[in-house]
């Protein structure tokens, strides 16, 4: 395959019948991961291709099985619609000191029996240390993965720190998948949890401290205001409460089809609004090089030029 | 880190195994070494097969696949791999291998395509500055 095919080739080829459609959509993947600007580039090209039908964000505390999980839902999925495809995105952190990482969360995904099925394609990010880095080219990965054609897509991402906030820029909804032994309710509504799940898990049922989990959850739950969001029980171990987790997410998103597309429009004016000012700020950065840098400060506590005089000077410059 | 320093992304590499040798300690060393360098490693776990392999390469979109091998099964592995990555028109993810390989084999996988055969007892640091030369001598290629 040509190195350097670009945006439209690629989109071309994901459109096509050709043995490397696949292969293009995972090189535009790459792409939207590069820049603000190739990520809008890519979501706009994409603008008239179908977006995932349902775009479900699973988050929670590290451990407590969302990739066991999620490969449980792909494996529903595929018995419910044998012909339908379905995408994943599996987000792990970066290593803080080399940059890299170890992404191993497809292991747990796939059962033997999908592991190798053109209908299930699973891409593993890094969050490449930005806070938010789930956003970044995560919207235009789903809509490429709109194009190939799933209708369904899971996005992993792990629940420390931020990443759990992001993963609703990204998703219609947000499953969170808690785990009895991991603490109890109170770490859990410190943790923010609660605010930005849509749907609750309690995974891990075939253990015996599951039901009084489950039970303090629920309690919890009602105790604060809202009150309709369920809360299920599952075990991905056993293969427990999947089709009823997966019917639950089927039931909330088409309850108001409207509401899902304005909250669809809603993400990506964000997505798109970010990347101007990040575009901008990159520039801006560039103009304000390490000397120059220097000599600026210098200049500002010096009192020789003013804070806001040097800030117009700049923004002039950029042009 | 601030958000707006221009930083590549890292050169992403999927480190495994093939066929049906279970020994994990080799390669999680191996992925570990490559993300203490800088990359970021898909590692899919033990057992797969060649067509696995090559799937996931292609959806990660990896610059290349390592394979580590102890069960002397690595000549009709690596000549599947080689073969599907053609179909796929992917033979520009390069494939490089470790483990227990005689000579002779070297020669043949390298016949194959195989770009750098590791023995046992090879330094970290000669793993990854290998490495890492494959992909300034692609970029090269290039031009
Ligand atoms: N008993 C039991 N163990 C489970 C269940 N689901 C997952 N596990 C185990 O919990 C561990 C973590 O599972 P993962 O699916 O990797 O969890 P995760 O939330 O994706 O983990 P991170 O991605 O590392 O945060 C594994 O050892 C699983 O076998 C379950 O339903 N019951
Ligand atoms: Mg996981």
């Amino acid at each position: 395959m040509k190195k350097n095919k670009c945006i439209a080739e690629l989109i071309e080829d994901i459109h096509s019948e050709s043995v490397s459609r696949i292969r293009s959509a995972a090189r535009l993947m790459t792409m939207a991961e590069e820049s603000s600007l190739k990520t809008v580039e890519i979501l706009s090209a994409l603008v008239n291709d179908s977006m995932p039908r349902i775009i479900l964000g699973i988050t929670g505390a590290p451990g407590s099985g969302k990739s066991l999980l999620t490969g449980r839902l792909i494996a529903e999925f595929r018995k419910r619609y044998p012909k339908r495809m379905i995408g994943v995105i599996a987000v792990d952190p970066s290593s803080p000191f080399s940059g890299g990482a170890i992404l191993g969360d497809r292991i747990r995904m796939m059962s033997e029996k999908d592991a190798d099925n053109e209908k299930v394609f699973i891409r593993s990010l890094a969050t490449h240390g930005q806070i938010g880095g789930v956003t970044k080219g995560t919207r235009a990965i789903t809509a490429i993965m709109g194009a190939l054609g799933c209708d369904v897509v899971l996005i992993e991402t792990v629940g420390v720190g931020q990443m759990e906030f992001a993963v609703r820029e990204v998703s219609d909804a947000v499953a969170i998948i808690l785990a009895p032994g991991q603490g109890d309710t109170i770490q859990f509504l410190k943790a923010g949890l609660m605010e930005i799940g849509d749907i609750f898990v309690v995974n891990k049922s075939d253990r015996p401290d599951a039901s009084p989990f489950f039970a303090q959850l629920t309690n919890t739950l009602h105790l604060a205001r809202n009150e309709k969001r369920p809360v299920l029980m599952t075990s991905a171990l056993i293969g427990k409460g999947i089709g009823e987790f997966y019917d639950s997410v089927e039931e909330l998103l088409f309850r108001d089809i409207l509401w899902l597309k304005a909250r669809r429009l809603k993400q990506t004016d964000v997505i798109v609004r970010r990347a101007i000012l990040s575009e901008a700020e990159k520039r801006l950065h560039s103009l304000l090089h390490e000397e120059k840098r220097k000599e600026v400060v210098s200049d500002i506590l010096k009192g020789k030029t003013s804070f806001s005089q040097t800030v117009e000077d700049l923004l002039k410059n950029c042009v | 880190m601030t958000e707006n320093t221009e930083k590549k992304n890292p050169i992403r590499l999927l480190i495994g195994k093939v066929g049906l040798d279970g020994h994990t300690r080799g390669v999680q060393y191996v992925a570990h070494i490559f993300r203490d360098a800088g990359y970021e490693v898909i590692y899919p776990g033990l057992r797969k097969s060649p067509k696995q392999i090559v799937k996931m390469a292609i959806e990660e979109d990896v610059k290349a696949i390592g394979l580590s091998f102890l069960s002397g099964a690595h000549i009709p592995l690596i000549s599947e791999i080689m073969d599907l990555l053609k179909d796929k028109k992917a033979e520009d993810i390069l494939v490089f291998c470790g483990g227990v390989i005689p000579d002779d084999d070297i020669l043949i996988l390298k016949k194959m395509g195989v770009r750098e055969v590791f023995t046992p007892g090879t330094s970290d640091k000669i793993i990854i500055e290998k490495v890492t030369a494959l992909f300034a001598d692609s970029s090269d290629e290039e031009k």
